[in-house]
């Protein structure tokens, strides 16, 4: 089977069959270049170890859970496609792609639908004990977070979307292309721009 | 905007981008966090950026909250893809890793009959009669379960559990009962041949190869369960203790002094999967086996059973009415699927079944003949899976 190359790079030897147990110290190079080598079990491995947070930005970004499975699937098909080089950064290299492609995918389907709209008209999950009051309050501040996060920049949205999906600086800097130094400030800067236009969307809601 | 430039450009004081990175703990250098306690404007700024990030947070959270994806769900989904690459590949792919994943599918339809089988809620037998119950597929109903459906039951038991050691409840409830079983994921085991899986299994049912769809292969890959049964013995009287401290609303439990312990049996036959795969990496799996049955324990009341199951807190009002439509609950297998994936009941060689369709996993054909359950799945569009499954007999 394929886990031997996997373990001859890492070092590792033996005949034990827990492959995973196994790759869990490896890193992200070793396993590339396994993978290189044509196996397959080191790209599984990278893609457990990848996916659910460039699932979870695929999602903040999109709004949309069938888009972004499609988007962080076809993401790790380029990647299988054409490996890369053993040194390169996967992690920067996934979240740049499903950034991109995530915002694309935004861009295009604004024309059709405003992707905001789509999560505006679906409903939070209710429990049977929610006070109906507190349920449309909900409701409410959720759908004028929705409207705030559309007013903001495409740059600042994702920035935002990132540092919920939980990436470090490096990373969020690795997918959008900016230096390490200048997420602290466009984070910030989205932040208070998102509370503003929260701010706005109350008066005017407020004012009809 | 402007107050932003304002702010970042006090003589000496770090801007905010470099407070900001002081919040999330990316500063390496400590010099920033001792000047900001030195000097009360930046202090301030920093409260300021607090307030703003805490917000920002939460709020992005509450629009975002709820999906985890499914990594396992993710992998299926993609492995197809890979070998079906318009563009040639760099990598050389082996047929190696399909037999891994033929047999990770094998595997996985055992999971799939014993997962199931677990669902399969309790029949409907009146109170008077106390013999023992005993619940088998004829019929399938879909009940559609949200992604998040976790989270809500979670915060609805922990809200009952108060000031409970959590610690403490893991070891009462590891303790209420013992569990035994023979069934095993990896029972599924791949014999050489379908005269082997007749020996081992009896007769069985399979589409002809001129039926299958062009490309994929006649001679399948074969694939045996073997039969087991799992077994859970209740201490009734504990477990009352745990309802009582726990405050949930559960009546079924019969009396502890009368029926000191409640058994379940599952029991879950032998079957046999056979695995075509296509050239482009897909594959599809014709299974079948008896339908397993799970025996109830005398001394408790399946009405209110029933009723607890319905009434369980946290248990979304949407499920529940779904469940409440089922009118037979002796032979109907409740199949619970994610929201995305359709389903509509189907005739499989004129007897009722039912297809469910994944938008990423694919189609799935059920159906019950002459006490036979019938499992045909691939990654096919639907119509076509259902002629391949016209085709078996």
């Amino acid at each position: 089977m394929s886990g031997r190359p996997v373990r001859a790079a890492a070092g590792i030897e033996g005949d034990t069959t827990d492959v995973s147990a196994l790759t869990l110290n490896v890193s992200d190079a070793t396993l590339l270049h396994a993978m290189r080598q044509g196996d397959e079990r080191a790209f599984e491995e990278l893609f457990s170890r990848h996916y659910p947070r460039v699932h979870s930005v695929a999602y903040r970004i999109t709004g949309n859970r069938e888009d972004a499975e499609e988007l962080a699937l076809d993401v790790f098909v380029r990647l299988h496609r054409r490996p890369l080089e053993d040194d390169a950064n996967v992690a920067g290299w996934l979240f740049r792609v499903v950034t991109n492609d995530a915002l694309n995918a935004v861009r295009s389907r604004k024309r059709r639908l405003g992707w905001l709209q789509r999560f505006a008209r679906s409903e939070p999950v209710r429990r049977l004990d929610d006070d109906p009051l507190d349920v449309v309050a909900l409701q409410d501040d959720a759908a004028r977070v929705r409207a705030a996060l559309r007013r903001l920049p495409e740059r600042q949205r994702a920035v935002l979307a990132l540092r919920a999906a939980g990436l470090s600086y490096s990373e969020i800097a690795a997918a959008l292309g900016m230096r390490p130094g200048s997420v602290g400030t466009t984070l910030a800067r989205a932040e208070r721009a998102l509370r503003d236009a929260y701010d706005t969307e109350e008066r005017e809601r407020g004012g009809r | 905007m402007i107050r932003h430039l304002l702010r970042s450009h006090h003589g000496g004081c770090p801007d905010d981008g470099t407070l900001r990175a002081l919040l999330d703990g990316e500063l390496a250098s400590t010099t920033v966090a001792a000047h900001v306690g030195a000097c009360r404007r930046c202090s301030e700024r920093l409260d300021a950026l607090r307030t703003d990030a805490d917000w920002a947070s939460v709020s992005v959270q509450s629009v975002y909250s709820g999906v985890a994806p499914d990594t396992q769900r993710a992998w299926y989904a993609l492995a197809p893809r890979l070998h079906s690459a318009e563009e040639g590949t760099l990598m050389e792919v082996t047929p190696a890793p399909w037999n891994r994943g033929a047999v990770r599918l094998a595997t996985a339809l055992v999971a799939v009959f014993a997962v199931v089988a677990a669902f399969m809620f309790t029949p409907m037998r009146t109170v008077a009669n106390d013999m023992l119950d005993r619940f088998r597929v004829e019929k399938f109903a879909v009940i559609t379960i949200p992604m998040d459906l976790v989270s809500p039951f979670e915060s609805a038991f922990l809200e009952n559990l108060g000031e409970m050691d959590q610690s403490d409840l893991k070891a009462r409830f590891e303790a209420l009962g013992s569990f035994t079983t023979t069934l095993g994921m990896d029972s599924a085991r791949q014999v050489g041949s379908l005269d082997d899986a007749r020996a081992s299994y009896g007769e069985f049912d399979m589409p002809d190869a001129a039926d299958l769809p062009n490309g994929f292969t006649s001679a399948p890959q074969v694939f045996v369960t073997d039969a087991g049964s799992a077994t859970y013995t209740l201490d009734t009287a504990e477990a009352q203790r745990i309802i009582d401290d726990l405050r949930l609303p559960i009546y079924s439990l019969p009396d502890p002094n009368q029926y000191p312990t409640l058994t379940f049996q599952l029991d879950v036959p032998a079957g046999v999967a056979l695995l075509y795969t296509g050239g482009d990496g897909r594959i599809i799996a014709v299974a079948e086996m008896p339908s397993p049955t799970i025996t109830f324990p005398n001394g408790l009341d399946m009405n209110m059973l029933r009723e607890d199951i319905l009434r369980f807190p946290g248990l979304p009002a949407d499920i529940v009415a779904q469940l409440r439509a089922i009118d037979d609950w002796e032979t109907t297998l409740i199949i619970p699927i994610p929201e995305g994936a359709d389903s509509r009941d189907v005739k499989v060689n004129g007897e009722p079944g039912i297809l469910i369709t994944d938008p990423l996993l694919g189609s799935v054909v059920l159906w019950e003949d002459s006490g036979t359950l019938h499992f045909v799945a691939g990654q096919l569009d639907a119509d076509a899976l259902l002629d391949v499954a016209n085709a078996v007999d």
